[in-house]
């Protein structure tokens, strides 16, 4: 089952599967918490009382109830659409946008620009959910520095517009891995390519399009499936700062799962929807991995 | 960057003013945070201390709190160095032997990553229990689990950016598997590892609920669990304290980043080179 | 590298084993806080028994905490935990039977019967009553001095509660919340108890469990019912259409210390809340306050029914703490040991006293910390005529699918919408025949 071409490799192959033992004995063990979850999915278990301890098998009653009661499609939405603006416009755009302007700029506060989005990376999610409702809130700092000044009605964001609230924290968390990682991925491209652009009188805009994405395409393709996937089952961050609130308009797939999982006590309704989640971010990484291999034929 | 790399004198200006622009955004959330934090009169709302105080510091560090930030270590750091070392075994055969469909097997664990950690606490605390490890090390053991499939999937994108030749041509020189592991691929290696140490060791010192559930005393509570005492369910919510304790929280994090700074540099370009 | 990894794994297992009780040690799980009740007492405890007390104090979600040590079937010996939780804990088999430990400690006799009854679950004893609290609505003297609202303030109808804030609303404009009503998930069972039920309890009379959640004759919940409908129509009134509340506080990191800091500072004009707030509101805010000064900032009413006919012209509902020993013990003895130093008379009724929460024996009520508290006197008519919540099991579920409910007013969801959903999720989880509809 195990082919290599080298031949050192291949006398090395049994010490290097050995080593890897422990990682897969680890692999396997999650693989069965999967499989523990996929099994609930199919049945009434719950957090306390008789189903606690005699659950039922339902088959697909749970994944039934995903479409035909009411939250769950609507958590779908809510995820999609922070996904699609926190992620994949906001992260990676943002990210790599910065990525770009510092490469070429002889700015003299590159570093603080790196500190000031490391520590929104770093900062653990509740402190970063305090941070961000002391700023947003009614008596945050955007009012009292700057609407209020400006004669403006005081505003109270996380009331008005928590989702895009929260979408403005995640890309404040979340930007720096794209930057680093866009960064790092631009130390390759050579400066002839870029020079050759701009001696062809191209402007920014159609040099940004025709050559420096082609020739980063692998790497924006691989970090859009790192940060969809991390930004789909994103949870403490919104938790903390809004808890899904106001009523459910930042209720986001992971908070929906703990509410029906811990708070009704659904355990099993809870795992189906936990499977749900991942079936759909198996597709999403499907239709990228193939976005990104067509076109670099 | 280049001599003859010409820029138009106004772009670069608005250029620079974009970034300015950039840095006050990303930084005026941080303002509440740290004007709090030295302020003797404390609140939830954005004031101007009017004079400063290092008292919040100080308790913060000092009884409970700084046993918990011990326990942060001590977790946060086990965790990140166990994940690096399982992960690198794992990830080293996958990048060089002819696995079939190893690419798909990699994607289809990250997926994992997907499942909340809430969907599988209740078999993660039976095992535990099981296994008498419903403690620090049982924390450790089940954040190294969480994070494992990721750190396989991007440290053997790093390998693959390291020529198997360079073994190869120290196998023809005579050296063992472990000798050019540990001379050749190591060493080229630092990098990627010092990546996905650092992922692990933010993530474990990031993580609430598998230590709120999983420890059997508040002795062994990590700073996650501590921060909540600052708040006001049951009392006062102090602010100071609460400000101090999260600057505090969060200081290890980004030491941690400046020092491996340079090495986690190359090492993002390894990671997300390949699909 | 392979002794590098061994040498990690050894550090951190026994790095952690050596946090780990010692098996002989007792173990108690209880709510930051309560140190003040709970560390004399470990000190007694040990001195008495040579024993050692392994705690932990549990900074926030005490309840899943709990559940999920006892679902997993590692709790302590010792657990305090919100009494709603007995008759499914109970169910479930987690909590021991105290009755023969009970019939032999002379202060059991002191416990009122209502609450010695919540914690017997079919004649057995599962759990030692704390404290109790009442409800009802607080109120900021200044704000309705300059709204023109006469005082004491007595409402009698919902329509007098709505009035007053709307008046409030019209002349203090910069007061956010006219009236706080306890909405949405996060607040969880406080949405529940200080929210829904004391309106529903009000809307209809007690005839077939009309104003409850549960017909404890027939055996069922209750899915739909013209007091359901009158209460969620009351959020669409308070929410939507008066608009009379905003909604950052049900929703903040810190949902209760905003609240608390939040009337203090007089942003809020009526709160439907509870008894302990007299206390917690400036404990919160770090305020000294003395009683004569709270007086002049804050008042309460009782909570009136919505004035129809068969609807009683009050309501109350009334939760509270448990202590109590986990089946999974094999230290039962001991642990009831502990118990008992927890409850030492003159040390418990000192420190119930200066939580300023109603006492639940007769003992206490009597000693003279407690006695002096003029407003703990003065709850004790609203103590004599409360009633508890739906104990059943599955009442967790029930509360939360009500606490769902609240959020989908706020979400604009038509009252028929609201109670459809409420009704499916209810026959989803017990079953058709357990629900009841009550045209």
């Amino acid at each position: 089952m195990i082919t290599t071409s080298h031949v050192w490799l291949r006398r090395s192959a049994t010490p290097m599967a050995i080593a890897a033992i422990p990682a897969i004995l680890f692999i396997l063990l999650f693989v069965f918490y999967a499989g523990w979850t996929i099994w609930t999915s199919f049945t009434d278990l719950a957090l306390l009382g008789r189903k606690s301890v005699n659950p039922n098998f339902v088959w697909f009653d749970n994944y039934i109830r995903l479409v035909t009661r009411d939250g769950f499609l609507a958590s779908v939405w809510t995820t999609t659409v922070f996904t699609f603006f926190s992620a994949i416009v906001g992260q990676c755009g943002i990210g790599l946008l910065l990525a770009i302007l510092l490469k070429n700029s002889r700015f003299k506060l590159k570093s603080v620009v790196e500190f000031a989005i490391l520590f929104g990376w770093l900062a653990p999610d509740v402190v970063a959910a305090f941070m961000w409702n002391a700023f947003a809130s009614s008596d945050g700092m955007i009012n009292v520095m700057i609407l209020q000044p400006l004669g403006f009605e005081k505003v109270n964001l996380l009331n008005e517009y928590a989702i895009e609230v929260v979408i403005i924290a995640n890309i404040w968390k979340g930007t720096a891995w794209s930057y680093l990682l866009f960064s790092a991925a631009l130390d390759t491209v050579s400066k002839e390519v870029i020079e050759a652009a701009y001696m062809d009188g191209a402007n920014a805009l159609q040099r940004l399009r025709h050559v420096l994405l082609p020739l980063l395409r692998a790497q924006i393709a691989t970090n859009l499936l790192f940060v969809t996937i991390w930004t789909y089952a994103f949870f403490s961050l919104i938790y903390a700062l809004t808890g899904g609130g106001p009523g459910r308009e930042t209720e986001v797939l992971s908070i929906y799962m703990y509410k029906q999982a811990f708070d009704v006590g659904k355990l099993g309704y809870g795992s189906a929807v936990a499977i749900a989640m991942m079936l759909i971010v198996g597709v999403l990484s499907v239709f990228y991995v193939r976005q990104s291999k067509d076109q670099t034929k | 960057m280049t001599a003859n790399l010409k820029k138009s004198p106004a772009q670069s200006v608005s250029t620079n003013v974009l970034l300015a622009m950039l840095i006050i955004v990303w930084l005026s959330p941080l303002s509440w945070l740290m004007m709090t934090s030295v302020n003797p009169n404390p609140s939830g709302g954005f004031a101007v201390p009017t004079s400063l105080t290092f008292d919040h510091f100080l308790t913060a560090m000092s009884g409970t709190s700084l046993r918990q930030f011990l326990n942060s270590l001590l977790i946060a750091f086990s965790a990140a160095t166990l994940t690096t070392i399982l992960a690198a075994l794992a990830a080293y055969p996958f990048s060089r032997l002819n696995i079939p469909y190893k690419n798909t097997i990699l994607w289809s664990l990250a997926l994992l990553r997907i499942l909340p950690s809430t969907a599988i606490i209740i078999p993660v605390f039976l095992t535990g229990r099981a296994l008498g490890l419903l403690n620090t090390g049982g924390v450790v053991l089940v954040l190294t689990l969480m994070n494992l499939p990721f750190a396989i999937l991007l440290l053997k994108n790093f390998f693959d950016t390291i020529p198997p030749e360079l073994e190869e041509a120290g196998y023809m020189e005579g050296a063992t598997l472990r000798q050019g592991l540990m001379y050749i691929v190591l060493p080229l290696s630092r990098a990627g590892l010092a990546v996905i140490w650092f992922m692990a060791f933010t993530s474990a010192w990031n993580e609430f609920l598998f230590p709120f559930l999983m420890l059997r005393s508040d002795q062994a509570f990590p700073m996650a669990v501590g921060l909540y005492a600052a708040f006001g369910q049951y009392g006062a919510t102090d602010y100071g304290f609460l400000t101090a304790y999260s600057i505090i929280y969060t200081a290890p994090a980004i030491a941690v980043y400046f020092m491996l700074k340079r090495n986690l540099t190359t090492g993002f370009a390894g990671v997300g080179v390949k699909g | 590298m392979r002794n590098l990894l061994l040498s990690v794994l050894t550090a951190s297992v026994a790095s952690g084993a050596l946090i780990t009780a010692a098996a002989a040690d007792i173990t108690i799980t209880y709510p930051a806080g309560w140190e003040g009740l709970m560390e004399p007492a470990f000190a007694d405890f040990e001195k008495k028994t040579g024993e050692k007390v392994v705690s932990t104090v549990v900074p926030k979600e005490i309840d899943q905490r709990i559940t999920v040590d006892f679902a997993g079937g590692a709790a302590s010996d010792v657990v305090v935990y919100d009494s709603y939780r007995t008759a499914e804990y109970a169910e479930s088999g987690y909590l021991a039977d105290l009755s023969a430990y009970t019939s032999n400690w002379g202060a059991w006799d002191n416990y009122f019967g209502s609450l010695k009854e919540i914690s017997t679950i079919s004649g057995s004893v599962r759990g030692i009553p704390v404290y109790t609290d009442v409800r009802m609505l607080w109120y900021n003297r200044a704000i309705f001095e300059k709204a023109g609202i006469e005082q004491p303030w007595q409402p009698k109808t919902w329509t007098d509660i709505l009035d007053a804030a709307e008046k409030v609303k019209a002349t203090n404009p910069d007061v956010d919340y006219p009236i706080y009503f306890p909405v949405g998930t996060k607040l969880a069972e406080a949405t529940t108890m200080q929210g829904f039920y004391m309106a529903l309890l009000g809307a209809d009379g007690s005839e077939g469990g009309a104003n409850r959640l549960r017909d404890w004759n027939e055996g069922k919940w209750i899915g739909d019912s013209p007091a359901i409908r009158k209460t969620l129509s009351l959020y669409q009134e308070i929410f939507l259409n008066k608009e009379l509340s905003g909604r950052e506080l049900y929703y903040t990191p810190d949902v209760w210390g905003d609240m608390r800091r939040a009337f203090a500072n007089g942003e809020i004009a009526i709160m439907a809340n509870g008894s302990w707030e007299y206390n917690s509101i400036w404990r919160a805010a770090g305020i000294e306050k003395t009683p004569q000064e709270r007086d002049e900032f804050m008042a309460w009413t009782r909570f009136p029914g919505d004035g129809s006919a068969d609807a009683p012209q009050f309501s109350n509902i009334s939760g509270g703490w448990n202590v109590a020993i986990a089946e999974s013990s094999d230290q039962k003895d001991l642990a009831w040991q502990l118990v008992e130093s927890i409850f030492d008379a003159d040390r418990y009724a000192e420190w119930v006293a200066g939580q300023g929460r109603p006492a639940v024996r007769r003992d206490a009520l009597e000693a003279p910390a407690y006695k002096a508290d003029t407003y703990l006197t003065s709850l004790s008519p609203l103590l004599e005529e409360t009633t508890g919540r739906d104990t059943y099991p599955g009442y967790s579920s029930v509360s939360a699918f009500v606490q769902q409910a609240t959020t989908d007013i706020l979400d604009g969801k038509t009252i028929d919408e609201t109670v459809a959903t409420f009704r499916e999720n209810l026959e989803d989880e017990f079953g058709e025949d357990q629900v009841k509809i009550i045209e």
